[in-house]
């Protein structure tokens, strides 16, 4: 049941990183199932909507408007290659313009560069990146919506070892799109504004010498707060988690492989998966036990991570039903063209992901007072 | 390697055959196919327990043309279109539906499961794969193409399913004219088996429709027996239409059955708005929502 305070309204607190992840990688999988127009839009506008609902005030919740315009070139670029890299034209296709052709060697035929671009290839560009971009956005909305240093501190303890490293990697996007903002504001106060190439490396060169500084922050601040640190861990013991880690990886690695290439035999597949992913789980449970924590404020899970997790959990498995049970629905042919179906028990599903935005708590406001919802109207701007 | 390269060589291959002239290239009996004109392409459903279809194009074409006529028809893939082929069909095989039919053909097949495309210019009695898309290659006349499946290069020769004739025999192509009324059946001929198709070895176990249309297309064509053609090879010289081919013919029991001119039907785009309105509907829902919801935040703070 959601918290509430006595004049009803529900008490705002951060939801637990790992629930948004979950939800968002739910979501990201859903996507992945299908290249439908309609879907992929509506997969978008949850994702739109969620964010607007529940992200907080801070910095790097704000990201979500430039992973749409990363989003947007994904696109571009997706159609543009697909143009000049000339694809499959029949004499049913829909010519929209023909580009000039460049003549290739014979050893080099197989690539052709130039000649008519179609209407079908250039949709079909355009919903392939969209896919992407789709993809792209899920990732965006759970860097938006989940605290990217409270998600570090979920992280099994073996990964400790590998603190700065994996500080930076985390939190590195959350960081940029902060930079990003404050150096954006920064130059609008000032007069004298540049554009073009040179009012791009004015933007750049300052954006990535902060994220990378505030980065590497972040790590020494972890790093002063117990990160890195081997503890009473014998060299031995080290050497065994290493070793389990990078065997489970390797496992894990070539496990996938032997799953997507139906040449190898099929032994190569998923029995080595799962030995990887057992070596794995023995590598972080080796890390984990010298490592010992505690934790100050721990998030709690209570009712509305599970419905955050489970409904996008189950997008991601309606989804794959579906995509079982009528393939062609979620993947509808440009060939020839028609409008693409909507069909029900997937809209259903990425509808059911939007109820994440009224069953997550109402996101804290910048500056909570201890114990008490902060009415709306008193926030302090910063 | 070259085995799981070809689709994408198929793809990135099977570009602009705009401006190459294709709008005339049709499909022709096989008698009108000589030494210099007209190229052949063989499918080989072998694999299926099925024939290897001959058919007869004019040129210029393409390589996708002339395995798109005459009763012959591909499909792409949904991803990539109708350039990326995946299946291919013979109306007289299997009920036209295309092999491999337990693929789905919504993206890219995998390399066991994929058509490979051979090429032999004239004058050269061995394969070549394909170095570019059916869709980009165009065969000069008297050239031959094969198309097998999983991969490997065909097991019958080039000789074997080239036409050996210089010149079109008139009588066929007289009968030819008739033939595109609709009357005809293909011909079939059991290659080194001069028996009756039907009684192929190979056919009893797992092909029985293409045993049956085969002898059914060999009972039919003794209507055409008064269209002898001058060279052995090329045509049907028997009353009941089975050919024997000598030294050139396949070492294996192949059949090899000619593909007859006749227009494949074409499916046209359809689909009703209504699903666009209701996706639009909520989508444009859910984006209000948003909008309301951010202009609400934004009045608050």
């Amino acid at each position: 049941m959601p918290a509430r305070a006595s004049t009803g309204r529900r008490i705002p607190r951060g939801l637990h990183p790992v629930a948004w992840w979950l939800w968002a990688a739910g979501l990201a999988v859903a996507v992945s199932r299908t290249s439908n127009p309609l879907l992929l839009a509506m997969v978008l506008a949850v994702l739109g909507y969620v964010v607007s609902a529940r992200r907080t005030d801070a910095g790097w919740a704000r990201g979500f408007k430039y992973y749409l315009w990363f989003a947007l070139i994904v696109v571009a670029i997706r159609v543009v290659f697909r143009s000049v890299f000339a694809s499959p034209v029949t004499p049913d296709d829909h010519i929209l313009f023909s580009l000039p052709r460049l003549p290739m060697p014979g050893w080099y035929a197989g690539v052709q560069l130039g000649g008519p671009v179609s209407l079908e290839a250039s949709l079909s560009a355009a919903l392939d990146g969209l896919r992407l971009a789709c993809i792209l956005c899920c990732i965006g909305a759970a860097n938006s919506l989940a605290n990217p240093k409270r998600a570090l501190r979920v992280l099994p303890g073996a990964l400790y070892e590998l603190g700065v490293a994996v500080t930076v990697s985390i939190s590195v996007a959350p960081q940029l799109i902060d930079s990003v903002r404050r150096v954006h504001r920064a130059r609008q106060l000032r007069a004298g504004r540049r554009a073009g190439v040179r009012g791009l490396r004015s933007v750049a060169v300052p954006v990535l010498e902060d994220a990378l500084a505030r980065s590497l922050q972040l790590a020494a601040a972890m790093d002063s707060r117990g990160y890195g640190r081997t503890g009473t861990a014998s060299r031995a013991s080290r050497r065994l988690t290493a070793a389990l880690l990078l065997l489970g990886v390797v496992g894990l690695a070539a496990g996938m492989y032997g799953l997507l290439d139906n040449t190898l035999p099929a032994a190569f597949g998923l029995p080595v998966l799962l030995a990887g992913s057992l070596l794995c789980c023995g590598g972080l449970l080796a890390g984990n036990r010298r490592v010992s924590r505690t934790s100050y404020r721990p998030d709690p899970w209570r009712a509305p991570e599970w419905l955050v997790s489970g409904s996008g959990l189950l997008c991601a498995a309606l989804l794959i039903v579906a995509g079982s049970v009528a393939p062609a629905a979620l993947n509808p042919s440009l060939y020839p063209l028609s409008w693409p179906p909507l069909p029900v028990l997937p809209t259903i599903a990425i509808l059911l992901a939007a109820t994440a935005g009224v069953a997550a708590p109402p996101p804290p406001a910048r500056l909570p007072v201890a114990g008490r919802p902060v009415p709306a109207r008193t926030r302090v701007a910063a | 390697m070259l085995r799981r390269l070809l689709p994408v060589a198929v793809l990135l291959g099977c570009s602009g055959i705009l401006g190459t002239g294709t709008a005339s290239a049709t499909a022709l009996p096989i008698q009108d196919c000589t030494t210099t004109s007209g190229v052949i392409v063989a499918v080989d459903f072998s694999h299926w327990g099925g024939p290897v279809v001959r058919g007869c194009g004019s040129t210029p074409t393409t390589g996708y043309q002339l395995v798109n006529q005459g009763g012959l028809a591909t499909t792409g893939t949904a991803h990539d279109g109708p350039g990326f082929i995946c299946r291919i069909s013979y109306s007289g095989f299997n009920g036209g539906t295309g092999e491999p039919a337990d693929q789905k053909c919504l993206t890219t097949p995998p390399a066991s499961a994929s058509w490979s495309y051979w090429n032999a210019n004239p004058g050269q009695s061995s394969w070549t794969l394909s170095p570019t898309g059916a869709a980009n290659t165009n065969p000069p006349g008297g050239a031959v193409q094969a198309w097998t499946f999983g991969g490997g290069s065909p097991n019958f020769s080039p000789t074997s399913v080239r036409a050996q004739n210089s010149s079109p025999a008139s009588s066929a192509r007289s009968s030819s004219a008739s033939r595109r009324g609709g009357t005809s059946a293909p011909v079939s001929q059991p290659v080194s088996k001069p028996t009756a198709p039907g009684s192929s070895t190979k056919g009893a176990a797992g092909n029985s429709s293409a045993a049956g249309k085969t002898s059914q297309s060999a009972g039919r064509s003794t209507g055409r027996a008064g269209s002898p053609a001058s060279t052995p090879a090329a045509s049907a010289t028997g009353a009941v239409g089975i050919l024997t081919l000598g030294s050139a013919g396949p070492t294996a029991s192949q059949r090899i059955v000619d593909a007859e001119p006749d227009p494949a039907p074409h499916s046209s785009g359809s689909g009703s708005y209504v699903p666009e309105l209701a996706g639009g509907a909520i989508v444009l829902g859910l984006a209000g929502l948003a909008g309301f919801t951010m202009w609400q935040r934004k009045r608050a703070g």
